[in-house]
């Protein structure tokens, strides 16, 4: 095994130490009395006032539902515009530079694909397809990889619209 | 995490490459999402299977204009197995669309529809991916519309046990398939970090690695975790093959929901998991086939001795053919593990082309007979017993010819397409075995890679299946005799509509067609089995039995 590992199994030793030790602690140092507060569910300092287990609205679920495609929105386009900001300000790309990361051309390649000052953007909008090894008309490759991005940012942003609308229409918006 | 570079000048194009490649795809997922969205505004009730009709005749005409570009050097994998899975997963979708073409009386017909493209679309996605983020995210394509599918099929107790049993089995499977898919991520990046080209697919680069496995310090790390990964990743499909220690769910989901959702979920799930299982235990690690092969031969003799014997029980008609599905899905494995086993060499009784050939004529049989089953039900009223077919020979006879059709094709019978996918299965068995028996049945051996000693299990798989069949032949006939020698209890009205009806008359006739002349869907399949050989890809595509050819 790569001695790079190493650190995984310390933190696995001292994760498994800790936990069976406290245990172990807690066990040696409990008198072994527990009265009825004790014995008290915890739930935030509050006394329970009922099972845990009892039936909830659908409506709840609803909501979750749609708060979570909102979130994971929120989670996709986070990293997105983090790396927009970035690529904006510092222009760490150089023409000299011919690699991007990233794995699909989706969401972690702006950094890199922000162009430097004086790229001609307009040269070509389209979404035309572009030989694969024309070094030549890199800047105008770039250009459209950036345009790629960006309409798959905005695919994605219309499907959640979209999910947005099918939750209206469905009339699940209302608390009835 | 392992991060691959693509040049930049390649990387636009690889992109717009790889959605080219998937605009058939696209287009379906995209009229999917727009009828759900439609179906809030309007309520179209029969527009729908229309537009979801003309939605697959756009895909496949796509799909037809696509030139054989196989490389788009992205997370696709676009050869002959991907192909033919798309074609398949097209026409079950049409088919699948004529099956449940009356509206739902509940509403939700939209959803219904849009979900049913999902799927189609998801099983075409599994066929193409090259990556397991992809192939786990297409699987998730046909399970999640899935649920939707079996939540809106009926409205009452039934339907909501069934859709919760699948949601939560389903679930689990998919958690194991992740566990598994992890290790294979692990063995990939393994390669990736020790110099293989990052260009190649990860399916690739976790063939790379376990072939550069040694004996010795990481080799043996990889090849525990590569063992690991088979088992958890065959544990998390045989859910989707209905294969048997994950077959329990089968017959109470099906009894519990309609006869198109019953052959749906009899048909897609079932293909994309054994097209998953061929691209990772065949394509990506064939280095542990010696041990793969014995997995997938013990479980697909469990699958068909335990399905085959608890069928003869039933008196359900779904409930039967849930459990002729998961003994169906028994003889697919056989075929798989012959092919696991080097049944690939050898030119004739190709193990996978087998599998294909005895997929799409399952899939003809089964969904014919569900489709018949959809067309003597009405709005209000389902066929659930087998009795309820009582006498249906005389009073249909049309219907009763196509579901003894059906019948006969699952069982296997001569001049049945399913004849020739049982000989086929069990010919290939024993066609890996027969270093052993070479001397009695006269049969050269083509597989001699083999150890010594193991060509007995094939032998002993052939014998078992041959008498799986005699035993499933006995809850098939029934049927049959049920059609033909009772008299009719109940007078049956078939108000399924005209498009089950068509969905059935197809399935007959193709069954029919390709049990007198299989030689089309032989060289079709054939064709198809070539995709995931890499180095001896050319061969393949001429080859198939020649004991067919001869006779053709």
């Amino acid at each position: 095994m790569d001695s790079s590992v190493l650190p995984i199994f310390l933190m696995l030793a001292c994760t498994l130490v800790l936990a069976v030790g406290m245990l172990l602690v807690a066990r040696l140092l409990n008198r072994g009395r527990p009265s009825d507060v004790q014995q008290m569910p915890y739930e935030s300092g509050m006394d329970p006032i009922h099972d845990t287990r009892r039936r909830f609205d659908v409506r709840f679920y609803l909501l979750a539902i749609a708060f979570l495609i909102f979130d994971v929105e929120l989670l996709f386009l986070f990293p997105w515009a983090v790396s927009w900001g970035s690529g904006n300000q510092t222009s760490v790309v150089g023409s000299q530079r011919k690699t991007v990361s990233g794995r699909w051309a989706m969401a972690s390649e702006p950094q890199l694909e922000i162009a430097r000052p004086g790229s001609p953007s307009g040269a070509s909008r389209g979404n035309a397809p572009v030989a694969p090894s024309t070094s030549p008309d890199e800047p105008q490759n770039q250009t459209q990889s950036r345009h790629l991005v960006f309409a798959g940012a905005m695919t994605f942003l219309a499907l959640l619209v979209i999910g947005y609308v099918y939750d209206w229409r469905k009339g699940i918006f209302q608390w009835r | 995490m392992t991060r691959f570079i693509v040049p930049r000048s390649k990387l636009h194009h690889m992109t717009t490459a790889t959605l080219r490649l998937l605009m058939p795809e696209i287009v379906l997922v995209a009229v999917a999402v727009a009828i759900y969205l439609a179906g809030a505004f309007w309520n179209g009730r029969r527009a729908w299977s229309w537009i979801a009709g003309a939605a697959l005749l756009a895909s496949a005409a796509i799909l037809w204009a696509q030139t054989s570009e196989t490389d788009a050097g992205g997370p696709l994998r676009i050869d002959a197995l991907a192909w033919f899975t798309r074609w398949l997963a097209l026409g079950l979708g049409a088919l699948l669309a004529l099956l449940s073409s009356r509206p739902l009386t509940a509403g939700g017909t939209s959803e219904y529809v849009g979900s049913l493209l999902l799927t189609v679309a998801g099983l075409m996605l599994v066929a193409s991916a090259a990556d397991l983020v992809l192939l786990f995210v297409a699987l998730e394509l046909i399970s999640i519309p899935t649920y939707l599918l079996l939540y809106l099929g009926r409205s009452d107790v039934a339907r909501r046990e069934s859709a919760a049993k699948y949601f939560f089995l389903s679930v689990l499977s998919s958690a194991i398939l992740l566990y598994g898919f992890s290790f294979l991520c692990g063995v990939a990046g393994f390669a990736r970090s020790a110099g293989t080209p990052h260009a190649i697919t990860e399916f690739a680069a976790v063939h790379a690695a376990l072939d550069g496995a040694s004996g010795a310090g990481q080799g043996i790390a990889l090849t525990a975790f590569a063992k690991l990964a088979m088992v958890l990743v065959f544990a998390g499909l045989s859910f989707r093959v209905t294969a048997v220690p994950f077959h329990f769910y089968a017959p109470d989901v099906y009894q519990g929901t309609t006869h198109p959702n019953a052959a749906l979920l009899s048909l897609v799930p079932k293909a994309a998991g054994l097209v998953a299982m061929v691209r990772i235990l065949v394509d990506a690690m064939p280095a542990m086939a010696p041990h793969a092969w014995q997995m997938v031969l013990v479980v697909s003799l469990l699958t068909m001795t335990v399905a085959n014997v608890m069928a003869l029980w039933q008196d359900d008609f779904r409930r039967l053919l849930a459990y002729s599905s998961i003994s169906q899905a028994g003889y697919m494995l056989l075929a798989l593990a012959v092919a696991l086993a080097g049944g690939r060499e050898s030119g004739e009784w190709d193990g996978l082309a087998t599998l294909w050939f005895y997929v799409v004529v399952y899939a003809l049989a089964t969904l014919g007979a569900f489709a018949i089953a959809e067309h003597l039900g009405g709005p209000n009223r389902r066929v659930d017993g087998i009795d309820e077919l009582a006498g249906l020979g005389r009073t249909r006879p049309m219907a009763g010819a196509m579901m003894a059709v059906c019948m006969l094709s699952l069982t296997g019978v001569p001049p049945l397409a399913g004849f020739w996918g049982k000989l086929l299965v069990f010919g290939g068995a024993l066609n890996t075995g027969a270093g052993v028996v070479g001397q009695i049945v006269n049969l050269p051996s083509q597989v001699n890679n083999l150890p010594h000693g193991t060509q007995w299990w094939f032998i002993a798989a052939a014998v078992i299946g041959v008498l799986n069949a005699a035993v499933a032949a006995a809850y098939y006939l029934r049927v049959v005799a049920m059609l033909y020698f009772r008299t009719p209890s109940t007078t049956l009205r078939p108000e399924g509509g005209r498009g089950p009806w068509f969905a059935a008359v197809l399935c007959t006739l193709l069954l029919i067609a390709a049990g007198v002349y299989p030689g089309p869907l032989l060289r079709t399949t054939t064709e198809a089995a070539g995709g995931p050989r890499e180095s001896t890809a050319q061969e393949a595509t001429a080859s198939m039995p020649s004991i067919f050819l001869d006779h053709l």
